[in-house]
């Protein structure tokens, strides 16, 4: 691949500082000079436990967050740098999808209303060709369109999720920030979910950066995975070569303490 | 030795609603010995927490429930509320997802260890104190004399929970209920955590029921494995070749469900359908409306039979274990 990667973010650095209060000015560099690249249509894990960073690092890549220092280029583009239109185009090209997708939907929207929000801020197309691209999304996602009328309350937490997801799809985007997106599931309806992504990342060509503590969850999606631990990523690879052939201690140690069945060969 | 630390026969619990009863529990037999993990299993709504907490003593009002709770051989039936306090902390314990709705945060930990054993037990304070430093020190609190008046902030998730555990083991209880114990801690601690509970075990000859929805902690930490799906126990079978050696339909879906980074990424399979609605729940094997193997005689409940390794399936019916039919 000669084209630039999709996503390059070199020497990022977010520090949470204590003014003076409690104690005494220290800084905590919750994200330490982490360089990570994702190519269009490559899955990408980061993995870590709490309080390693990840979840920062993701948010400052998605403009939710401002680096202390280092650079976000996304499709070329250096984020920080570009002018506030640009800077939206950009962004547009990055859709996040939460843990939480009774969080992330506003109770009193209807599916449709959730689904065509990005479109409607960004004034994506007109009310007739919006209406027929959320009833595209809906069905990209696996939901009848009769639930186009419902409220959150009216779904189950996996069909949420498809809300939340063809909500994300909706402004087209080149590449998803999927931090946690099947923790809060049950083990049948997170199969459910991580197919769906699997299916819309093929077949749409997007790329996906996913952060999970799930071992399982990571080792299935992934084509590369980066190991985060105290802001730092300590170890970065091909996802057959961090689970098989880990080099760094903390990564054997992950590896290690993950509960297994046993035998991985159950064909129902 | 003595009886069961758990014998649960014919237990069936619903919950009164504005619009009827939901089936929580349903006709659920099992039996837990002295010094056996027994891991209860299966998605939300299955009834494993409702379980749990009937074993406790604690359904709420709203809780119809007919059949028997024995721990220790002592029947929950007819206990009023002062046998059944007794009994929770003394017989049997709990330790649950979040440690910090366990633990109260204006206390020290050690006073809280102090007061679960003078609540059961008529100790001077003194003895309480030696009692619950050495309780600091079996779960796994380095310094636990010098730790014994930091309040809990002063801890990290893992040792909260070790706290906690702490508190449970307290009266040394014959049964302790962990209900998904290590969910919120990281695997690091985790495994740390679900190994401490089998040193206990084993020291101690304690009964662990763990409650969890993770399949591979259960075929780690616990000697058999109890699924349930809708309010319905449908296998009892042995945890470390659960993934091998599960029967039920059920049991191989979700096994097949789960990612994993050894087999190569195909998709996933995936169980079709929903939960039913527990006020209304399908007849006979409640799983069957979203089985691929269904047969006629599904309509029918099959009864949990075959030994330690039990299915309720009318696929598994043979003539050495007869399957007999339940009423409903």
């Amino acid at each position: 691949m000669s084209a630039a990667p999709l996503l390059v973010v070199q020497g990022l650095t977010r520090s949470f500082g204590h003014a003076g209060l409690l104690r005494r000015g220290t800084v905590v560099p919750a994200v330490a000079g982490v360089d990570l690249t994702v190519e269009a249509g490559e899955v990408v894990s980061l993995v870590g436990e709490s309080g390693s960073g990840k979840t920062t690092l993701s948010r400052c890549i998605l403009g939710l967050d401002r680096p202390s220092a280092g650079s976000v280029r996304f499709d070329g583009v250096d984020v920080a740098r570009a002018g506030r239109s640009e800077r939206r185009r950009v962004l547009r090209g990055m859709q996040p999808i939460f843990q939480d997708p009774y969080a992330s939907l506003d109770p009193r929207w209807t599916v449709a209303q959730s689904v065509a929000e990005a479109l409607d801020a960004q004034g994506i197309g007109t009310a007739a060709t919006r209406r027929a691209r959320v009833a595209e999304l809906l069905s990209r996602v696996g939901l009848p369109a009769r639930f186009a009328d419902r409220r959150p309350a009216d779904l189950s937490g996996g069909q949420r999720q498809r809300v939340c997801i063809a909500a994300a799809l909706a402004p087209a985007p080149r590449l998803l920030v999927a931090d946690e997106p099947v923790t809060a599931l049950d083990v049948s309806v997170q199969a459910q979910v991580l197919n769906l992504l699997r299916e819309i990342q093929r077949d749409l060509g997007l790329a996906i950066l996913l952060v999970a503590h799930d071992l399982g969850v990571v080792g299935h999606l992934s084509d590369r995975v980066a190991v985060m631990r105290a802001g730092r990523i300590v170890e970065a690879g091909t996802r057959d070569a961090v689970f098989d052939a880990p080099q760094h201690p903390y990564t054997q140690a992950l590896l290690d303490a993950r509960p297994r069945l046993g035998r991985r060969d159950h064909a129902a | 030795m003595s009886a069961p630390a758990l014998q649960v026969g014919g237990l069936t619990i619903g919950y009164r609603t504005a619009t009827g009863v939901a089936s929580a529990v349903s006709e659920v037999s099992l039996e837990v010995a002295r010094g056996e993990i027994f891991g209860l299993v299966g998605e939300s709504g299955c009834g494993k927490s409702t379980l749990a907490a009937a074993t406790l003593g604690m359904l709420p009002g709203s809780a119809e429930v007919s059949g028997d709770i024995r721990v220790a051989g002592r029947s929950l039936a007819g206990m009023d509320a002062e046998a059944l306090r007794g009994m929770r902390g003394n017989e049997v314990a709990i330790v649950v997802q979040d440690p910090l709705t366990s633990l109260d945060p204006t206390f020290s930990v050690g006073s809280q260890i102090v007061e679960t054993i003078r609540a059961h037990r008529n100790v001077d304070k003194r003895t309480a104190h030696a009692r619950a430093v050495e309780l600091m020190s079996q779960v796994g609190i380095p310094e636990p004399e010098r730790r014994f008046g930091d309040p809990p902030h002063r801890f990290s998730g893992g040792q909260r929970q070790r706290i906690v555990i702490a508190i449970a083991l307290a009266n040394e209880p014959a049964l302790l209920i962990a209900d998904e114990p290590t969910t919120a801690l990281d695997v690091t601690i985790q495994k740390q955590i679900l190994g401490l509970l089998r040193r206990l075990r084993d020291e101690r000859g304690m009964a662990i029921v763990l409650i969890t929805h993770d399949l591979a902690v259960v075929a780690e930490t616990c000697d058999r494995v109890g699924v349930m799906y809708a309010g319905q126990l449908v296998e009892v079978t042995d945890a470390a070749a659960l993934a091998d050696g599960a029967r039920h339909p059920y049991t191989r879906a979700l096994l097949s469900a789960l990612p994993t980074a050894e087999h190569e990424p195909g998709a996933l399979t995936v169980i079709a359908g929903e939960i039913p609605d527990l006020e209304s729940p399908p007849p006979g094997c409640r799983f069957a409306p979203r089985c691929t193997r269904r047969i006629d005689a599904c309509a029918r409940r099959p009864a949990l039979t075959g030994g330690p390794d039990a299915v309720a399936c009318w696929l598994h019916a043979d003539a050495e274990h007869p399957v007999a039919e339940t009423s409903r």
